[in-house]
């Protein structure tokens, strides 16, 4: 706390100095990029290529997948700008870096959690039109409104000025993730007396053509925006938006169940329930932010100061199942398939029922039973017993609150340097509550995997020795209840030199990391580190950045970029069993990141070219993994540390003029993404089983592929651009796809006594690599001005024309493995497709 | 020009990268798990702890105690249940554990250590046994502690050439066995089954005992589960080698094969056929050829093919074609009798393989024959008929030649092996 009031205080001291500032003229980055856009809505530009992504977007929002498409509306890189949307659907990562890599800042704030280190899209989802064209740094280029990160970084400038005076009503249909979105955007540009004011309300609704079956969406948004401009120099703003969203989400299975069933979409998440289809994993979120930000920006250009004070609250809550001393409900579990029968060497009764159930699509057994549920609870309540399903809520509350302050200077004609500062701290609380008791009298709050171990210890079940006896309702919390608290500071500064032939820059940013938790809980399997605050993390962070462009002629440049950083571990990395236990994990580093590029760019009238080779060496990674582990027969927490990545690679963009209204686009990426060392592994067990001394491991993992993209992603494209009319028609093709490891199975433990000829050891060991695939894009859009006052645009695009149902976006091993019989389809990967042909139609209206 | 500059650019960007990502990226292995410590007695010394009494018991073991040995049993068909058997040239133990599958964690011959504390030594019906004592009997290490108690170390090592079963040609008393000799593999020479062609290896719905009995007669007993996945098989005839673990139950004393692998070297005794008999001929036959004086006699005395006469030239008795195409190591033997005694230049016996049709134009190869003891005696002869004979025919025949001969023959068979 003490933390946040000073640097709430520093942050005001800065502010008068600001104001004192003469104004003079400005030409920084930041007013030629609003200028920019300003200029792109004013035309109406409903460009298919960029409003087409939201739906695609969106999905980022399931942390299942932890996709967020890369840097979406750069309108000068020729590779971003042709690969961006067309890589989306393979769930494309640019160099295979994990989106907690790349920067998010409104108003220069950067909105990366605290927690998770990745920018939570949902926070804005549907405010389409407000956070649409951001300014860009990729990569390792230089950044005006941050020192940017190895994935690079983004900022949306959200000042009421920057919105052009004019009123836009959008409406969308599609079958993706939801069916209909309206929004309704106004602003009312700068007034003569210096206000404006900006507004936009979203709604997206619908799930009756979703791809999924038992999926929904229900998100309305809203963007308000007030700015006055107080002289020639001082401007304050007043952002706030709140996007509130509740969808019942898509689960992933194994391959088995999806060739039983015919379909590559089978959703396990669902059951018919009085009716109606209803889904077990509802995800809501309600995250508001709002941002008051002073811009400093004289006439004369020389200096532009931004400082924004921002807060964020909320709630992201995902319901679940949970159950206690009862079958498995969920109606994909391993024991319910055939090819658990089979193993077990039945291959006739209760096999070919099951079979029969799974091919017939019984779906009172391949979807949840809600009412088989409700009859146990019952049932268990008529007897006074405690309820033994439950729907939970699991909870993220946090509170943000934090400030930025940036300032680019020009020094002289050559010579511009960048800096700021940024102090925040956040607050989240992690915790579960009891959602619906599904007809069930009461629970108990024991914990199902410790009971039955430790039959002369009863207070060991129980996860809060506090309430021990309590019998728990509707609302009420149970299994874990943790705060994290981080707090963070930054300084940082740029310096920018353009010369005829040579520019370069050079920075570094130094600041610090620290976090603790507070647990509310006393566990009975950890009663001395479970209550109470932890001992208190710090990690010193900085970084370096430099970058020198050699420009051979007007049309021919070669760019050549480095950074390295250390950023502190991720919280949610950094204790063994977070949900209940204070102890840190060992050997916590700060995660170190080497990364340099190269590119040769060419811009010609009719032809713009960048080929860029890079290579970024992440070191000291951590991760956090829990899953049952069949070894032991125990939960257990896998903290792993020392991951070390190295991403190899190449990209391509080219974009060739074929007459005034046709280009031929090609662009692509070759990646090559290794595990380049073992790592290091410590299990800890939340229901306090004893490994005896197997507790620490070695991964051996090294040259294996790093999972989460294709490494391979290329595109060949024709637009066409006439009259208002733009057509584009893209063929993709994508490759290297990796599953994900299961890190357990590369070690000693698990290999035992192995040969490594023989087709087992393979089997455990090989990473799959699925099969590349092609797909097939097409979007027309087309707007009509009337009498310069109103613009009607129209959009359409049909992702993956070919209905090509085989792209797998994400594959993973799962991390239970049976270790005596080294049958890995026992618990078989787990895939998710890429949707089939998709589309979106969109029509707008715009009036001045 | 300007273009080669952009290719040579480009080039050489693609070049570093295609190379970088070209190296030889070799799949990491994960090594064998080893063990970091030595065991601080043999198994030798351990089974001293317990002392096997009328009744199953059990004996604690002295802290820190930690045994090491090869893994020797096998559940992978399914023979083994529960329980690894291991041995350190001193003395072998069963390790009895709660798991169903574990010759992939416990394959025949991989070393593991055991670190007893936590374990007793106990046996079950005077079978010794490492694992836990509970409701009066032994039980096994329940699978999720298997890893606090055994560690395997390094990589199964090459039973065939690395390890030496104890070998046994005979089976003392149950009592007369050392303890040290039990659950170890043991390989049991000239090794008979009783039941050796007539029973399978286990009835389907009982673990089944079967008797082998040792050259010198002493008797072990195989003892099958039924859920072997061989218990169909028939159990060899003839002599062999068997490997197994051997126990005891009681004062039964027990082999327990881990696969067929186990049984080796039973060969069943080849079936003699007989290709061509006569015994008590009543005339000649079809295919006969038979010069002058041959006669077939039938009387009191004598029955078969009898010759009385002189003949300057010879006289043949040849044999109808005789298919020996079929068989390996065809034996032909005949009885004969010379009453006035036997000579060598009068008597012949010959076997050919091209039989032209004319006795005088073949190439007829002799046997020589034994001199007949006694005017009135029969006399066995008996010839490997080598391999130029071994076609689809061959033909045998008499000679006789001189005056006054008496020549009197039966019992002419040729038997062989089938192929």
């Amino acid at each position: 706390m003490k933390k946040l009031l000073l640097c709430v205080l520093a942050f005001l001291l800065v502010l008068p100095s600001l104001n004192a500032q003469d104004d003079a003229k400005k030409k920084g980055k930041n007013k030629k990029a609003s200028q920019d856009t300003t200029q792109v809505i004013t035309m109406g530009d409903e460009n298919a290529s960029v409003d087409l992504s939201e739906g695609q977007g969106d999905d980022s929002e399931d942390g299942d997948n932890n996709y967020i498409p890369g840097l979406l509306h750069s309108s000068k890189d020729v590779y971003i700008n042709n690969t961006s949307y067309t890589f989306s659907i393979a769930y494309f990562r640019a160099r295979g870096l994990d989106n907690k890599y790349q920067d998010v800042c409104l108003n220069g704030f950067a909105m990366n959690s605290m927690v998770t280190d990745r920018a939570s899209y949902s926070q804005w989802g549907g405010l389409n039109n407000i956070f649409r064209y951001p300014e860009n740094i990729a990569n390792l280029n230089e950044s005006a409104f941050t020192f940017g990160n190895v994935g690079g970084a983004s900022n949306y400038n959200l000042r009421a000025s920057n919105f052009r005076k004019q009123v836009r009503a959008t409406y969308s249909l599609s079958n993706r993730t939801y069916n209909n979105r309206i929004m309704l955007t106004g602003a009312t540009g700068v007034l003569k007396n210096g206000w404006s004011v900006a507004g936009s309300l979203s709604a997206r609704f619908g799930n009756n053509i979703s791809y999924v079956e038992g999926t929904s969406y229900n998100s309305f948004a809203g963007f308000f925006a007030v700015e006055k401009k107080f002289d020639a120099a001082n401007h304050l703003n007043l952002s706030a938006f709140a996007s509130y969203t509740s969808r019942g989400m898509q689960s992933n299975a194994v391959q088995e169940v999806y060739d039983l069933l015919g379909t590559n979409y089978y959703n396990a998440n669902w059951g018919w329930y009085q009716g109606k289809q209803r889904n077990a994993r509802v995800r809501t979120t309600c995250e508001p932010v709002i941002l008051l930000t002073h811009t400093y920006a004289p006439k004369n250009n020389k200096i532009f100061i931004q400082s924004t004070i921002a807060t964020s609250f909320g709630r992201n809550n995902t319901t679940a199942l949970n159950w206690y001393d009862v079958p498995d409900p969920r109606p994909d579990y391993y024991r319910y398939l055939p090819s658990y029968q089979i193993d077990n060497g039945d291959t006739s009764g209760y096999y070919g029922n099951i079979h029969d159930l799974w091919t017939s699509n019984d779906q009172s057994y391949t979807q949840i039973n809600w009412d088989k549920l409700y009859e146990v609870n019952q049932l268990a309540a008529l007897q006074g017993k405690r309820a033994q399903y439950m729907v939970e809520n699991r909870i993220f509350d946090h509170f943000l609150l934090g400030g930025t302050s940036n300032f680019n200077v020009s020094l002289s004609d050559h010579i511009k340097i960048y800096g700021g500062v940024d102090f925040r701290g956040v607050k989240q609380k992690n915790y579960k509550t009891i959602n619906d008791m599904l007809g069930g009298a009461y629970w108990l709050d024991v914990d199902k995997f410790s009971e039955g171990d430790f039959p002369d210890d009863q207070n060991v079940q129980y996860n809060d020795l506090l309430t021990m006896n309590d019998t728990l309702y509707e609302g009420d919390i149970f299994g874990y209840n943790y705060d994290y608290h981080i707090y963070s500071q930054k300084a940082w500064a740029m310096a920018v030199f353009t010369y005829n032939h040579l520019d370069f820059h050079f920075g570094g940013e130094i600041g610090g990391t620290e976090f603790w938790r507070v647990g509310h809980m006393k566990n009975g399997r950890f009663q001395n580190e479970s209550y109470g605050k932890s001992d208190v993390r710090a990690f010193l962070e900085g970084g370096g950045k430099a970058g020198i462009t050699y420009k051979i002629n007007g049309r021919n440049y070669l760019v050549l970029n480095g950074l390295v950083s250390s950023h502190a571990p991720s919280v949610l990395n950094s204790f063994v069993s977070p949900r209940i236990r204070n102890k840190y994990a060992e050997n916590l580093k700060s995660e170190k990141i080497f990364s340099g590029d190269f590119s040769y760019i060419i811009s010609y009238p009719g032809i713009k070219m960048r080929l860029t080779a890079y290579v970024a060496q992440i070191n000291d990674a951590t991760r956090l993994i829990s899953f049952y582990h069949d070894g032991y027969a125990s939960m257990v927490n896998y903290s792993i540390s020392g991951i070390d990545q190295r991403h190899l690679g190449a990209e391509l963009g080219m974009e060739i003029k074929l007459g005034s209204m046709f280009s031929l686009i090609l662009a692509g990426n070759y990646g090559d993404y290794r595990y380049s060392d073992r790592a290091e592994v410590t299990m800890n067990a939340d229901n306090g089983t004893d490994f005896e001394g197997n507790m620490e491991r070695t991964v051996y993992w090294k040259n294996y592929h790093v999972s989460g993209t294709p490494q391979v992603a290329a595109t060949a494209g024709l637009k066409f651009n006439h009259n208002y009319w733009w057509v584009n028609i893209n063929c993709n093709y994508f490759d290297k796809i990796y599953c994900d490891l299961n890190p357990e199975r590369r070690t000693s433990t698990a290999r035992g006594s192995l040969d490594v000829n023989s087709e087992l050891y393979h089997q455990v060991v090989d990473q799959e690599r699925l099969k590349g695939q092609f797909t097939m894009d097409i979007s027309v859009s087309k707007s009509w001005r009337i009498k310069y006052k109103y613009l009607i645009g129209f959009n359409a695009s049909v992702t993956n024309v070919l209905n090509n149902k085989n792209l797998v976006t994400t594959a993973w091993e799962q991390y239970r493995f049976d270790y005596s019989s080294y049958n890995v389809n026992k618990f078989a990967n787990k895939y998710y497709y890429a949707f089939g042909t998709t589309f979106y139609l969109g029509i707008n209206f715009t009036f001045n | 020009m300007k273009i080669m500059k952009h290719i040579s650019v480009m080039s050489l960007i693609c070049g570093a990268v295609l190379f970088l990502s070209s190296c030889d990226w070799e799949q990491d292995v994960a090594p064998v798990p080893t063990f970091d410590g030595v065991a601080t007695m043999t198994i030798a010394e351990l089974l001293e702890c317990h002392t096997i009494e009328s009744a199953d018991s059990y004996d604690t073991i002295p802290a820190g105690t930690i045994i090491s040995g090869i893994v020797v049993s096998s559940d992978e068909h399914g023979n083994c249940y529960k329980y690894i058997n291991i041995e350190d040239g001193t003395a072998g133990i069963q390790i009895k554990i709660d798991n169903s599958t574990l010759y992939h964690n416990y394959p025949v011959g991989q070393r593991i250590f055991v670190k007893c504390d936590g374990l007793v030594l106990g046996d079950y019906r005077k079978l010794p046994q490492l694992g836990m004592w509970e409701n009066g009997a032994m039980q096994g290490i329940p699978s999720a502690k298997t890893s606090k108690y055994l560690f395997c170390d390094g990589a199964p090592i090459d039973m065939e050439n690395e390890f030496t079963p104890l070998v046994l040609n005979s089976i003392p008393d149950a009592d007369n066995i050392p303890t040290t000799y039990y659950n170890r593999l043991v390989k049991l020479e000239g090794a008979t089954f009783i039941e050796g062609g007539a029973a399978t290896y286990c009835e389907p719905n009982a673990a089944t005992s079967h008797d082998i009995r040792m050259s010198d007669g002493s008797v072990i007993t195989m003892r099958t589960s039924n859920y072997a996945d061989f218990i169909s098989e028939m159990l060899p005839t003839g002599t062999g080698t068997v490997y197994g673990i051997l126990t005891r139950y009681n004062n039964y004393v027990q082999i327990v094969i881990r696969s067929l692998d186990d049984v080796q070297g039973f060969v069943a005794p080849q079936q003699t056929q007989t290709i061509f008999s006569v015994n008590y001929p009543t005339a000649f036959e079809d295919g006969w050829i038979h010069g002058d004086n041959w006669s077939i006699m039938n009387n009191s005395s004598f029955s078969g093919f009898f010759y009385n006469g002189s003949s300057a030239d010879g006289s043949w008795l040849i044999s109808p074609s005789i298919d020996l195409s079929n068989v390996t190591d065809p034996t032909f033997s005949f009885s004969h009798r010379a009453p006035q005694g036997f000579d060598a230049t009068k008597m012949m016996c010959y076997y050919t393989a091209n039989y032209t049709g004319d006795a005088s134009t073949t190439l007829w190869i002799p046997f020589t024959l034994n001199a007949a003891n006694g005017a009135n005696t029969f006399v066995n002869e008996s010839f490997l008929l080598p391999e130029g004979a071994q076609t689809q025919n061959c033909r045998i025949a008499f000679k006789v030649m001189g005056n006054n001969v008496q020549w009197a023959i039966n019992n002419i068979t040729i038997t062989g092996l089938a192929k």
